[in-house]
């Protein structure tokens, strides 16, 4: 097994919230033929994200960057997310971050912002809607939705519906690790070249 | 304390800022980041009667080269000719100026305090500040026993120094020399059937004993600390952090500290957090291009490194 890669060796780096975001993008990437020389960052989650965002961009890794790209869920307010993170991102490189887009200046500044750039929701949701919506996937689908819902009727409502879909899914689809990175890295569920993963799929071949 | 410190055209320094500082300072860079260059600029700010043996204050490989020394202590840069290195604190302004021509501009409102191997230094304001440069090496028993003997020589030092053994190890019950007849040792009470010698307590009270005893005899309102885990397992460099904090608020000391490990920061931080008040900042130094930039992190700042495993160094 490779050794993953190492931050001073990369020019590209993609910051995601956690370990499970870790596994998704790199696979996601290595789908698109970009994984090669991304190290990808992952802060143990969401809590206090750009405090550690602040930690992390320092003077010195934007000055040997070639290109850092942000990705981050929605949770209940793509807006609120957006305009807090291309402030702070503004402001530590110096350039104008909008999100869903790239800087021009040295290095690339990007963000995005799951599942859609306007949407409430998390990369569960994008992954969830692009599974659901294959023809292919119509059966099993079913029974995943009824789980949930079953369990819901019992008085157990996922703290987040799509993260409770895919889990369900991925419980029997890769049982040792039903987190989405895992699942995603492990079994190849999921089919990225679906029409859903369009912005996202734009966003990371800019990288 | 000193609360910020400036630096332009010192060493590797072209234009640092360094605002918010606490009690006790940890500086943490990669190689080469200009971590011993910012002590040796605060050491001599505080008190400039160390310039004359600033080669070796925190580089004992050094060596006999002081004319290359002083040399390159004003930045080489196309058209920079006077470095400065300033700071407030104590209530008062702090100004460290040097060039390797005269100037009797400076003179008036300054001391002069350097005049050798082609460089010249001013100074102000009037006073120096006590300043106590820690080794990072424990040192051998006698000397070990002589700091000891010293600090506990002091009014109430040996209740000092046990008060303060008795915050990172509360079975400690007292410190004291043994007069032996192979030589003498610095003893310590654990509640065991007797004293026993302070080498067998453990390396992080030995490396205590001599940090609180070293610095109860001398007093000093500034302490620095090159690579304060050199020599230390990581077991117990909670422990010595703890020590340290706790004599930087009894002795009114500000501290800075060097580091190249992560463990070391962290076990900084656990001890800080433990306690009522939060004075530590992390000085971070990174080199970007040609020159050596930096910033104070709080607590906020560090926790979220921690907790997001972003390393600081």
């Amino acid at each position: 097994m490779a050794s993953p890669p190492k931050l001073e060796d990369c020019r590209r780096v993609l910051a995601v919230e956690g370990y499970s975001d870790l596994h998704f993008y790199a696979e996601f990437l290595e789908a698109l033929g970009q994984l090669e020389g991304v190290f990808i960052k992952q802060f143990n989650g969401r809590q206090d994200l750009a405090t550690k965002l602040e930690d992390f961009l320092t003077p010195h890794l934007l000055a040997v960057k070639d290109a850092i790209g942000v990705v981050v869920d929605a949770d209940s307010n793509a807006a609120k997310i957006a305009l807090e993170l291309s402030q702070l991102l503004t402001s530590l490189s110096g350039q104008p971050v909008t999100a869903g887009d790239w800087t021009t200046g040295e290095p690339r500044i990007g963000l995005f912002v799951t599942p859609d750039g306007h949407s409430s929701g998390e990369i569960e949701s994008l992954v969830w809607s692009a599974w659901a919506l294959d023809p292919a996937n119509a059966k099993s689908r079913q029974c995943v939705e009824s789980y949930i819902a079953c369990m819901k009727a019992a008085g157990f409502e996922p703290r987040s519906q799509d993260k409770g879909l895919v889990s369900a899914l991925l419980a029997v689809r890769n049982d040792e690790d039903p987190r989405l990175g895992p699942g995603a890295r492990t079994k190849k569920v999921f089919d990225f070249s679906r029409p859903e993963y369009e912005l996202l799929r734009q966003f990371l071949t800019g990288f | 304390m000193f609360e910020s410190i400036s630096i332009k055209n010192f060493r590797g320094f072209g234009n640092l800022a360094l605002n918010g500082l606490k009690r006790v300072n940890l500086i943490v860079g990669k190689n080469n980041a200009g971590k011993t260059s910012l002590l040796e600029a605060v050491a001599s700010l505080a008190d400039p009667r160390v310039l004359g043996r600033l080669p070796i204050l925190f580089r004992a490989t050094h060596g006999g080269y002081p004319r290359r020394f002083y040399r390159w202590l004003i930045r080489d840069d196309d058209g920079v000719t006077l470095a400065e290195v300033a700071g407030h604190g104590w209530g008062t302004n702090y100004t460290l100026l040097f060039q390797h021509t005269p100037n009797p501009e400076f003179d008036g409102p300054y001391q002069k305090v350097l005049e050798q191997n082609g460089l010249f230094g001013w100074w102000g304001p009037e006073k120096p500040l006590r300043s106590q440069v820690i080794s990072v090496r424990a040192p051998d028993s006698d000397q070990m026993v002589k700091t000891f003997a010293q600090a506990v020589r002091q009014r109430d030092g040996e209740h000092q120094i046990e008060s303060l053994l008795r915050t990172v190890d509360p079975r400690v019950s007292k410190a004291r020399v043994d007069v032996a007849e192979d030589g003498n040792v610095i003893v310590v009470d654990l509640g065991l059937s007797e004293m026993i010698p302070l080498a067998q307590a453990g390396e992080g009270m030995y490396r205590l004993v001599w940090i609180f005893a070293d610095l109860l005899g001398e007093h000093p309102q500034l302490c620095f600390i090159d690579e304060v885990e050199n020599g230390i397992h990581h077991s117990v460099l909670a422990q010595v952090w703890s020590g340290i904090a706790e004599v930087a608020q009894r002795l009114d000391l500000q501290v800075f500290a060097t580091t190249h490990s992560d463990e070391c920061l962290r076990a900084a931080h656990e001890a800080f957090a433990s306690r009522p008040a939060y004075d530590l900042s992390v000085v971070q130094l990174f080199r970007v291009e040609d020159g050596v930039q930096g910033r104070v992190l709080d607590r906020k700042h560090i926790e979220a490194a921690i907790a997001g495993d972003i390393d600081l160094r």
